[in-house]
């Protein structure tokens, strides 16, 4: 662990995407402290550039966009927190199982092809109309959609684990099956299941200000960055600013997930080639 | 031909029910079958095997790879499934119960204390994230009412007892800082740590080099004198079996081909194959610089087996019978042998000339 940190901070993507991450949580999470109130509409300000007051200028209701893409950004952390950890959760432990138990493999895993034969976002867009639009029922809907993925993961590494003698020398001296599962196989599969996790974490944030965007996430006039851009559309060409900002958001915090997570797959994996570089 | 065929059918035939339960064997594997499922059928690695063990013996399997050795091993621990095979048929009598028929948790309880296995690849029967002392005491914190302390105490004292030196330090090392001999030793200390009555070793040294190899083997026969139990050794190594049994069976093909005391087997080989296997040991009664002996052709695919005597193709001495009609084990000469020629003149010719 504490050599797996120490090589992350030898390489530069990993120490700019960590330091890009932290920013954006920091400012989500302290947005209440020094934001002001996101939804305060000032008609005799619509619109209006960044400037001294609204230093990335106000939305069509005269809305401080600054304060809206912080605010927005708290949404889009935690959904794609949430998302990345019960996903995790279901798709370990599920994952598991199948590769573990063939009887299980070949019931869920058979269930879950299905599931994987949606692309997810049709099957966000599906549960979040079923269950109505809210946090949670977003939340529940991509964990649903991104299970499938991890749970492959967590199963083809179990399978593999499965076979190594140290397993099969555990079962020799009388380790039941769960404490197999959870002392010997899962801590040898948790660099796959750490990095899935960052990725969902991003495609998450992606999916979730796509569903908004379509008016399917969070209802307005709470804030979200899917929701803003579908907001300003009508004023692409009056107002620029009203759409690149919620747009950096995305751009930047998805950019930072994946390359963190990517320099975290380097580190982690030794069998990937690029893994010395950097 | 014909007279000594019926001849040698007149001997005795063994008998599973031979081996009754209880009579002061330990264990006592009566007409084992294993199968796999492949390519739509059954195909059997294990074709009704029977032999025991009795208390304070160690007995050797040998045979080579694809004998059905190692599916007899885990067949026994009822880690067979896990492979994904299945036994069929036959009993596994240990200690007066019949293994087969015990629930998984019974045999969970079985495995580790009163059965233990040692694998072969010491570099990978170890698990990378743990301390080697943590892997010792789980196997104690399983099968005893030992608190933590008193498990890792007899940790250390089980380290001690298979020859590492500085075990209080060694314990709490990973595997990765352990050389391969020291690793085995350690597979060795978790295999035996709650005392077993019967330690089952699969191809234990195979993986070692020749000194690590003499001193595992070593002590292993230290072991079973200070703890009192019994060895099943698995093996293709004629060299291994020579020095540590006290009885040989020979497997081929998921058969047992020869089963006798150790003397029997080196110096009187009734089967073809056994003789086979004992010329070719390099340097055993070989001219310096002589071609190395080799038994021609190779093991019968499983789904492939010939009809009769599954050796028949790669027999020097297979007449028609052996290629009809699959032979029984039966007792010749003090020892049992599963060969229709076995006191045919040639085949009892070759065996002087490959023993010596």
């Amino acid at each position: 662990m504490r050599t797996t940190v120490a090589g992350l901070m030898r390489r530069p993507l990993a120490v700019v995407s960590l330091a890009v991450l932290v920013a954006v949580v920091l400012a989500a999470v302290t947005a209440p402290l020094w934001a002001a109130d996101p939804n305060r509409i000032n008609v005799a300000q619509r619109l209006v550039g960044p400037s001294a007051s609204h230093l990335l200028g106000t939305d069509n209701f005269g809305r401080d966009i600054l304060s809206r893409v912080v605010t927005g950004g708290r949404i889009s952390m935690l959904i794609g927190a949430s998302v990345s950890l019960v996903a995790l959760l279901l798709g370990t432990v599920s994952g598991l199982l199948a590769g573990y138990y063939r009887a299980v493999d070949r019931t869920l895993s058979r269930f879950l092809d299905g599931l994987m034969a949606f692309p997810s976002f049709l099957l966000a867009i599906a549960l979040v109309g079923a269950l109505g639009p809210s946090v949670r029922s977003e939340i529940l809907a991509l964990s649903i959609a991104y299970w499938p993925r991890i749970m492959r993961v967590v199963r083809s590494s179990t399978m593999q684990l499965r076979e190594e003698q140290y397993v099969e020398a555990a079962r020799a001296v009388g380790v039941r099956g769960p404490s197999i599962l959870l002392r010997h196989v899962l801590p040898n599969a948790m660099a796959p299941i750490i990095i899935q996790g960052t990725f969902v974490f991003a495609e998450a944030v992606l999916l979730d200000a796509s569903l908004s965007f379509l008016g399917l996430g969070v209802a307005p006039p709470a804030p979200t960055w899917g929701n803003m851009l579908a907001d300003s559309r009508t004023y692409l060409s009056l107002a620029p600013w009203f759409s690149i900002f919620p747009g950096l958001a995305i751009v930047v915090t998805v950019l930072a997930l994946n390359m963190f997570g990517d320099a975290l797959r380097d580190q982690l994996d030794p069998h990937s080639t690029r893994g010395s570089v950097g | 031909m014909a007279s000594r065929t019926v001849k040698s059918r007149k001997s005795r035939v063994v008998d599973p029910g031979d081996h009754s339960v209880g009579d002061g064997k330990l264990l006592n594997v009566v007409g084992l079958t294993t199968v796999f499922h492949a390519n739509g059928r059954d195909v059997r690695a294990v074709d009704s095997v029977s032999f025991h063990l009795s208390p304070g013996e160690t007995v050797c399997i040998v045979g080579e790879s694809g004998s059905g050795k190692s599916v007899t091993s885990l067949s026994i621990m009822k880690l067979i499934e896990n492979e994904g095979g299945r036994v069929v048929a036959g009993s596994i009598w240990f200690d007066g119960d019949d293994l087969l028929k015990a629930s998984n948790e019974e045999m969970r309880r079985v495995r580790g204390r009163t059965v233990s296995m040692v694998f072969q690849e010491p570099m990978t029967a170890l698990n990378p994230i743990f301390t080697v002392g943590s892997q010792i005491s789980e196997a104690i914190l399983l099968h005893t009412d030992e608190s933590r302390e008193q498990a890792w105490n007899r940790t250390v004292d089980m380290l001690r007892l298979v020859g590492i030196p500085e075990p209080e330090i060694r314990a709490k090392q990973y595997p990765h800082q352990l050389s391969g001999g020291m690793r085995q030793r350690v597979v060795v200390a978790m295999a035996l740590v709650c005392n077993p009555k019967l330690l089952i070793a699969d191809e234990p040294t195979t993986a070692l080099d020749v000194t690590i190899q003499a001193q595992v083997l070593d002590l292993l026969r230290r072991l079973k004198r200070d703890l009192k139990m019994s060895i099943l050794l698995i093996t293709h190594d004629m060299g291994v079996a020579a020095e540590m049994a006290d009885r040989v069976v020979v497997m081929y093909a998921g058969n047992v081909i020869e089963e006798g005391s150790v003397e029997e087997i080196f110096d009187r080989p009734l089967h073809p194959y056994t003789q086979g296997l004992l010329a070719s040991i390099p340097g055993r009664n070989g001219v310096r610089g002589a071609r190395l002996h080799a038994i021609a052709g190779s093991t019968p695919a499983l789904a492939d087996m010939p009809e009769g005597c599954r050796f028949n193709p790669r027999c020097p001495f297979a007449v028609d019978i052996c290629r009809v009609e699959a032979p029984a084990l039966r007792l010749v000469d003090g020892h049992n042998v599963a060969c229709h020629r076995a006191q045919d003149a040639p085949v009892v010719a070759a065996r002087t000339s490959t023993a010596q």
